[in-house]
């Protein structure tokens, strides 16, 4: 009782003890192991499994959560470089996870049955709106939607990659807003063609 | 004989006439301009409403209280209308039908207003020009370049594929201005900017500023000038770069991203990656006491940002 009693009166984690020194020296028998299962020159042995196997066993807890966190840790950069550090890796599944951006918020907004009316009408008639403007004007601003078409691609691609970049985000709704707002300028701008 | 003279006499007194009236239908029919001018009164604060197809628009402030229009007419014009009635006036060139040929046939109209006058004025491929209106105004073209005279009142600038050239004297007003594929380039102006590109380059100078908002697609901006205590500036491109040069007594806060392109500052402050393993940098401080706020976002440009003009 007399010697739990210290314990008994701890309250916060400095009253805990910093170190807990083993009461014997580990590093002899540890040593002697590692030569007899014959570690080579790199320092890798071909027993290790069975070994660790047998030393995880009287391991403490945190250094097994250590080990998981560490090899989850491998697995998951192992699957980004699979996925977008190497040229032309980029498997089937993720191509077509480009096109769409799912579940992303763009996405949720493109998708809009309002966006989608507005669009298409403009889409509709902006073959007629192209004719009616200027030559040079006309192409210069099929020159612009292009390069915002570009960018949209650019973009969604990027958010394939990278589906959780709120700029990424960002960016792709406003180009989504600088394409209607060029083809209402352009209908406009044909309009003022006619009415003049 | 004497009929036959009398016939001599009124036919050489009839030929100058047939020949004039010829000569002034094959003018008329011809690619010769023609002179056009009227005046008509108008208010000192009224608004003033001019368009325009194709040639050119001038337009001038004046002291007088009157709208006065000079122009030469292209061979295609109906004819224009001048028009006064209470606060407003309209200059309109009007067309003959189905005669539009893009850029051939331009009509130069040259509009004097009252100084204080709002303006609005549309052109199609017609170039614009401003000087001396201290009234708002608002300016539209397709493919005409518009060059403007900032005044104190706000102002709007829209075009699709022409060159803006707008010039202020440091006097604060509201602009804003939207190009699709059209150059702008802004000098000498003070207060709010916002301002939209698609492929085209924007060039702002501001001093000083309240608020300033750019936006392109692949075009780069740049802006240099000064901001004001608690300032916003906000800019974004998808491709193009962004260089900002922006002095503040009071300093500024600075959010700076890019997902590809590099950031770079004139204050030794390194970009940070924004993920170990990812790609992404930013850039994300304070400048002396931090009472502005500095955004910069791109995808693959690149951004310089300095806080000295």
């Amino acid at each position: 009782m007399t010697e739990q009693g210290p314990k008994d009166s701890v309250t916060t984690l400095r009253d805990l003890p910093q170190g807990i020194e083993p009461k014997r020296d580990l590093w002899p028998q540890i040593e002697a192991q590692l030569a007899g299962r014959g570690v080579d020159s790199r320092g890798v042995d071909s027993a290790a499994p069975v070994a660790a196997g047998a030393t995880r066993r009287g391991a403490p807890a945190p250094l097994r959560w250590l080990a998981a966190a560490a090899m989850v840790g491998c697995v998951a950069v192992g699957v980004w470089i699979g996925r977008s550090a190497l040229p032309g890796a980029a498997p089937a599944p993720l191509a077509q996870a480009v096109r769409p951006v799912s579940g992303t918020v763009p996405a949720a907004w493109v998708s809009d049955p309002r966006y989608q009316r507005a669009h298409e009408e403009l889409m509709r008639s902006l073959g007629a709106q192209l004719a009616a403007l200027p030559p040079a004007s006309r192409a210069k601003v099929m020159a612009s939607l292009a390069t915002i078409h570009q960018a949209k691609q650019e973009l969604e691609s990027a958010l394939g990659k990278d589906p959780g970049n709120a700029l990424l985000q960002e960016l792709l709704v406003n180009t989504y807003q600088d394409e209607m707002r060029v083809l209402t300028d352009v209908r406009e701008a044909s309009d003022a063609g006619k009415g003049i | 004989m004497l009929a036959r003279g009398s016939d001599m006499k009124l036919t050489h007194r009839l030929l100058p006439a047939a020949v004039a009236l010829l000569t002034s239908a094959w003018a008329f029919g011809s690619d010769t301009p023609t002179s056009f001018e009227r005046e008509v009164a108008a208010q000192a604060r009224g608004v003033v409403e001019i368009s325009n197809v194709s040639g050119t628009i001038d337009v001038t402030g004046s002291d007088r209280a009157a709208v006065s229009v000079n122009a030469e007419l292209a061979p295609d014009v109906d004819h224009v209308e001048v028009t006064s009635s209470g606060d407003h006036t309209v200059v309109r060139v009007q067309l003959r039908p189905h005669s539009h040929d893009w850029g051939h046939e331009e009509t130069h109209l040259r509009v004097r207003v009252p100084k204080d006058s709002s303006l609005e004025v549309s052109g199609v491929s017609a170039n614009v020009t401003t000087t001396g209106v201290s009234g708002a105004q608002r300016l539209k073209t397709v493919s005409g370049d518009i060059t403007a005279e900032i005044g104190p009142s706000d102002i709007e600038v829209k075009s699709v594929s022409g060159s803006l050239k707008l010039r202020g004297k440091g006097q604060p007003a509201k602009l804003h201005i939207s190009t699709v594929s059209g150059d702008l380039e802004l000098k000498h102006a003070a207060g709010e900017l916002e301002a939209t590109t698609v492929s085209g380059e924007a060039t702002a100078e501001l001093d000083p500023a309240r608020s300033v908002r750019l936006r392109s697609t692949s075009g780069d901006l740049t802006f240099e000038g000064r901001l004001l205590r608690g300032a916003e500036f906000d800019a974004q491109t998808v491709s193009g770069d962004l260089k900002v040069r922006a002095a503040s007594e009071d300093g500024f806060t600075f959010e700076a991203a890019s997902v590809t392109g590099d950031i770079s500052d004139c204050f030794n402050v390194e970009a940070q990656r924004t993920s170990e393993y990812g790609p992404g940098r930013k850039l994300n401080g304070s400048r002396g006491a931090g009472a502005g706020h500095v955004r910069l976002k791109t995808m693959s440009g690149e951004i310089e940002l300095c806080d000295r003009k």
